[in-house]
């Protein structure tokens, strides 16, 4: 499957939970494409490929190396008790058992190499394991195979189809259900000397793009906002020059409602990296994603309604599901619905209403469940976008931002609302 | 109760907790960083049957953010406050009065002793199926010895323990 199609910007969904599927396929108009972990691509392969296969939706597998260049420890899972919560040792530690089974499978069965040595030694990849031009080779088509095979394959059930397509005129792809790109392998950016990981990473995408002859090959670009600030210019051009199809960046930890400095630099790196032509992807990306539209992004992906934020060396441990949470469109933020959406009463401020299909049916967002907060977000974010496509001006989107703020700064029960003015800011900068 | 609070330099939230427990001495029950929904409530008193909760918001400059907390905790707690130094309150209790009334939200000035400035008042917002939560989070507490302030404020403020009962009578 290529590239979206649509016009820009492309909305991407990342898989998480299962009890997503569901969702994604009752609303599949409301995105261009998803994002499939590699452990949850390895791990629950059987799923995925039927998943993908029956979607017919642009896809790519995230790779996820970064995690081999973090404390080993993050790979191990978190010991639960009967009820999910987390077991303790008697200094009231978190206890840690043995590696997670999804990552086991992909390291044991598709990376293996280097990445197999370092988790056998309990130790994190280092830039100095790349020293070796073969096994680098090696990790590297590991990797990519595995992007390439393991969700192709249509599932069976499927070629009983076939004929049926083909008398419709639209036969199945007989090369299978390739991802849109494949994605380099990466690790973090913490600063661009000799140390870090920025020489290697280069290297790994310009060997990606000797191997993948006929899909293009995106460079995940995990890098320190601080970073970015320093060195931008430099990052784009060294990506470019190693001969990427594309970029998806993922300023590390970086989320909307950060300050103006940072939301400046994630602008401007957005700018520089678009200034050639090529697809930039947002990952974790929250509604500053609609802003950084201007600046040239090209898509941006998220959870559904969640993981619109992360660091890259957070250790989660999830104790019990993501609370419900409702996302307001006009202030671009969600609200609790177990406590804030209950308590603010949100029918008192018509302004706040939404005509979705969700909200239609149940109004009072104090009311709706998880799964339903969820297609609300999804049917307003595809609305926003949809504005956007048909051509909403970077003034007049400041300027919404802007009203928005005015009218609701001072309500202690919105607060906090400091980002619409914020973006509104450096949108008329 | 003294007719005057004297300024009192607090450097972490904790610092006010003291005065805090004197003025809420005759309700019994005491207990510290009570998770809620995903949050903790500062400061909980309760009777000993649980019947009626007082829930405290601590804060010594950002009064916002203990305001926002203070009003989602009024959907469990009959009785919501914010808490802080004396001389802040005094000035939102001049300036932010209507604030305060409007949204039932109680203030306390604290110094050397704590005050309320503005009365809280229960309003529409209580749950009961919250109440009940919160209910069933602080009858885990019901064998824990109470400690003294002291003892445990470290653990307090760096947030390393949660569900802390703490001795009604400090002094």
């Amino acid at each position: 499957m290529p590239l979206p199609t649509a016009p820009k910007p492309w909305s991407f969904y990342r898989l998480g939970p299962t009890k997503e599927k569901e969702l994604f396929k009752r609303h599949r108009d409301t995105y261009d494409g998803v994002v499939i972990p590699a452990h949850i691509a390895s791990y629950y392969n059987k799923f995925c490929s039927e998943f993908i296969g029956s979607l017919n939706k642009p896809y790519f597998i995230d790779p996820m190396t970064y995690i081999f260049a973090n404390d080993p420890a993050h790979l191990k899972r978190f010991m639960k008790d009967k009820k999910g919560k987390t077991k303790r040792d008697a200094l009231g530690r978190k206890k840690k058992g043995d590696v997670k089974r999804s990552y086991s499978k992909l390291i044991e069965q598709h990376y293996q190499g280097l990445v197999k040595a370092a988790v056998d030694g309990d130790r994190r990849l280092v830039p100095g394991d790349f020293a070796d031009a073969a096994t680098t080779k090696h990790f590297v088509l590991n990797v990519l195979d595995f992007q390439r095979k393991r969700l192709a394959a249509l599932p069976a059930k499927y070629k009983k189809y076939e004929k049926y397509a083909k008398k419709a005129g639209k036969p199945m792809s007989t090369s299978g259900n390739l991802p849109m790109c494949l994605v380099a392998p990466y690790f973090p950016t913490t600063a661009l000397g000799s140390e870090g990981w920025h020489a290697t990473n280069l290297q790994l995408v310009q060997q990606a793009k000797t191997i993948a002859v006929s899909l293009p090959v995106f460079a995940m670009i995990l890098v320190a906002p601080q970073v970015l600030a320093q060195d931008v210019k430099r990052i784009a051009a060294d990506y470019s020059a190693a001969g990427a199809d594309g970029f998806l960046l993922w300023p590390d930890g970086f989320s909307s409602d950060q300050d103006p400095a940072v939301l400046r630099v994630v602008f401007d790196a957005v700018a520089e990296l678009s200034k050639g032509g090529k697809p930039v992807i947002l990952m974790y990306a929250g509604a500053f994603s609609l802003a950084l539209h201007y600046a040239g992004l090209s898509g941006f992906a998220c959870g559904i309604c969640y993981g619109e934020r992360k660091l890259s060396t957070e250790d989660m441990d999830m104790e019990g599901g993501i609370p419900p949470r409702y996302y307001l469109r006009r202030l671009k933020k969600k609200v609790r619905i177990e406590t804030e959406a209950r308590r603010i009463q949100l029918n008192q401020y018509p302004d706040l209403a939404c005509n979705c299909d969700i909200c239609q049916r149940k109004p009072d967002p104090a009311t709706q469940d998880d799964t339903e907060s969820r297609e609300h977000f999804m049917l307003v974010r595809a609305d926003e976008i949809a504005k956007i496509r048909e051509g909403l001006s970077q003034a007049d989107f400041a300027a919404h931002l802007n009203e928005a703020y005015q009218q609701h700064y001072s309500d202690p029960l919105l607060r906090p609302l400091d980002h619409l003015r914020n973006w509104a800011k450096l949108l008329s900068e | 109760m003294p007719s005057q609070t004297p300024s009192a330099v607090f450097s972490r939230e904790v610092d006010m907790y003291q005065p805090l427990l004197r003025l809420f001495f005759r309700l019994g029950l005491t207990v510290a960083e009570v998770p809620f929904f995903g949050k903790r409530i500062d400061l909980l008193f309760g009777t000993p049957s649980l019947l009626s909760l007082y829930a405290v918001e601590t804060k010594l400059h950002d009064w916002r953010s203990a305001f926002k907390q203070a009003a989602l905790n009024q959907l469990a707690a009959q009785r919501s406050y914010i808490a802080v130094p004396w001389r802040l309150a005094t000035r939102l209790a001049e300036r932010e009065e209507d604030l305060f009334r409007r949204y039932d939200v109680g203030l306390i000035g604290v110094g050397e002793f704590a005050k309320v400035l503005v009365l809280p008042k229960k309003n529409g917002c209580f749950s009961l199926r919250h109440h009940r939560i919160l209910k069933s989070t602080l009858k885990k507490t019901q064998h824990r010895k109470p400690k003294t302030i002291g003892v445990v404020a470290d653990a307090i403020a760096d947030r390393s323990k949660a569900l802390v009962v703490l001795q009604t009578r400090t002094d």
